[in-house]
């Protein structure tokens, strides 16, 4: 592979992997060094991908699946207990709920609409969480509330996301016909 | 909500609130993977010489093709699938702004969240917008260009304007998606199956035009149910027509305490073991107004009756003001064997039809088929047309001419418009 195709091939699907490795139980730097190893394990490998192909993008994913799992079964002392069965449900789960044929463009742009249709106070509980990063102690002592409060709080909103996104999704494939 | 849901939506929210960015790792691969192999001049003379390449055959290919430059695109955007950018490619922008440049001659600015498929052809370029913003700046004398949607065609005529594409009326509520089109400099022309308008600078326009629901008067009838002796009903009819919307009962504290979900073409909802009380009655569809009857009054074993009706056309007449209405169109296949390769444009009439004329009009301005109906029809029938785009023109003493465009009729099948006349 020449180094333009690499490039673009990274460039293509960096952020889905990153995504996808962060979705499966990795942390951040973990993530990081995984999706660089796959691409370095792309190049070593004989397969023609294509950047941009559902191809590429699942052999991929396989790749940085099988990475991951070695990188579980290394780091035992890990908090993140993740044995092979869980990731294979974890996959079945991310092409039946987020991939839907397409390439998960849809489920992110439902999200996006959904936060944005969600009461100011639900709003912001999710931006000091998720944007902001805040610890769930702090945010239970600015809002007042024990952390087991927030964390039910969060919980409920995450679920009425995702029945949002369900319906839009449901609506968008309706209308398409 | 599964766990696995639930632990998506937890990245998800990482990425797009911005808590957490997917690291940019190319730098760090090519590195890695370059200093590797060990061939870092080697790779530098082959680029070196791939450049020469590309740059030797795309002027080679610029010249054979009359200097026409292909799409572009700069700013915060994505491609859609991957790729590089070219006609057929669809891309969208993320949080910020993106700028497609088309044939040299036309600019669209794309808005956040905005998604197009890059359509059209040398000097004919067009862009289909599947949702978003667009702003458009055209050089006219270049060429043409339209920005299409599922609803209708935006084409140009001047030189700026701006097309918006939304389903987002009315956040979680089943609307419709609209076309709202600004135009900032020259003329726009707008044109879809609901008909065309022609806008100038400083004018805008929403299409198709959002429909209207009417309920009738709440009528209160005493009924004897066994089952719930301590409630009542709110029951009703819908008139013919009607699309697939929901009903709600809302109470006084604005929560909704019964729904239904009804089909398109029901005839009827019935609301039922609702405590005596005052409520409002909310119904909704896509593509129409919210319509809410308010102060409707539950009481023990009571019904109280509400009809409804879905004006598509989103306009009522004045009172004493007549006016033709058209129903949307529907095609249908069909086996007719007489006529292979023709199509036809039928259609119901409302009953209490005056006389009136009914006529297929071709591409050129020229009647292809028409019909004089007699007062009280039922239906009309044009038949034995040829596959092609026309317009169905209805014409009845004392109303004015109802003029359905872009009717597209197809071999061995059926274009259906209904009919009514109103008062």
């Amino acid at each position: 592979m020449r180094r333009d195709e690499l490039t673009a091939l990274i460039r293509t699907h960096q952020a889905e992997l990153y995504r996808y490795l962060r979705y499966l139980g990795a942390d951040r730097s973990s993530a990081e060094d995984l999706v660089q190893e796959t691409f370095l394990a792309a190049l070593q490998s004989d397969v023609d991908l294509e950047p941009g192909a559902s191809a590429a993008a699942a052999w991929l994913r396989g790749v940085a699946r099988n990475l991951f799992l070695q990188w579980c079964r290394r780091n035992r002392t890990s908090p993140v207990r993740i044995d092979s069965e869980t990731v294979e449900r974890a996959e079945a789960a991310w092409h039946s709920v987020f991939l839907r044929g397409g390439d998960g463009f849809d489920y992110v742009e439902a999200l996006r609409k959904c936060y944005e249709g969600l009461p100011d106070r639900q709003r912001r509980l999710l931006d000091q969480r998720y944007g902001k990063k805040m610890s769930r102690a702090r945010m239970a002592e600015a809002a007042s509330m024990t952390e087991n409060g927030i964390k039910s709080l969060l919980r409920r909103v995450r679920a009425a996301l995702a029945d949002c996104i369900k319906r839009r999704l449901r609506l968008a494939g309706a209308s398409r016909g | 909500m599964t766990e696995h849901e639930d632990r998506l939506i937890r990245v998800l929210l990482c990425e797009v609130l911005g808590g957490e960015r997917p690291p940019d790792v190319a730098e760090r691969v090519l590195a890695r993977a370059f200093a590797r192999r060990g061939g870092g001049r080697r790779w530098t003379v082959r680029v070196a010489a791939a450049a020469a390449l590309v740059i030797v055959v795309s002027a080679g290919w610029i010249l054979l093709q009359g200097g026409y430059p292909g799409p572009r695109i700069s700013g915060d955007y994505q491609v859609v699938g991957g790729g590089p950018v070219r006609r057929g490619t669809v891309v969208a922008t993320r949080g910020g702004r993106a700028e497609l440049f088309l044939g040299g001659y036309c600019r669209a600015e794309m808005a956040p969240g905005t998604r197009v498929r890059i359509v059209g052809r040398p000097r004919a370029e067009s862009l289909a917008l599947q949702q978003g913003t667009l702003t458009c700046d055209v050089d006219r004398a270049r060429g043409a260009f339209t920005v299409t949607t599922d609803v209708g065609t935006a084409e140009v005529i001047g030189t700026k304007f701006e097309v918006t594409l939304t389903d987002e009326k009315g956040g979680e509520k089943m609307m419709g998606r609209q076309m709202f089109v600004r135009v900032l400099v020259g003329t726009v022309l707008l044109h879809g199956v609901w008909g065309s308008v022609e806008l100038a600078a400083g004018e805008e326009a929403a299409v198709p035009p959002q429909g209207k629901i009417y309920a009738g008067k709440p009528v209160y009838r005493a009924k004897t149910h066994p089952a719930w002796a301590e409630k009542g009903r709110v029951i009703g009819p819908v008139r013919p027509g009607a699309p697939a919307c929901k009903v709600e009962v809302v109470n006084a504290a604005g929560t909704v305490v019964t729904s239904a979900t009804l089909a398109k073409g029901a005839k009827g909802y019935e609301l039922e073991f609702l405590a005596p009380a005052v409520y409002t009655l909310r119904v909704s569809a896509a593509g129409f107004a919210t319509l809410e009857v308010k102060g409707l009054e539950v009481r023990a074993k009571h019904d109280v009756s509400v009809a409804l009706e879905f004006d598509a056309a989103g306009e009522q007449p004045a009172p004493g003001e007549k006016k033709i209405h058209a129903g949307k169109p529907v095609y249908r296949a069909k086996n007719h064997p007489a006529w292979a390769e023709k199509g036809r444009i039928i259609g119901p009439i409302r009953p209490g039809a005056p006389a009136c004329k009914i006529e297929a009009v071709g591409a050129a301005g020229a009647v292809v088929k028409s019909a004089t109906l007699a007062k009280g029809a039922k239906g009309y029938e044009l038949g034995f047309l040829a596959p092609g785009a026309y317009t169905l023109r209805v014409t009845a003493e004392g109303y004015p001419k109802l003029e359905v465009k872009g009717l597209e009729v197809r071999a061995k099948h059926d274009v259906s418009v209904a009919i009514e006349f109103g008062n």
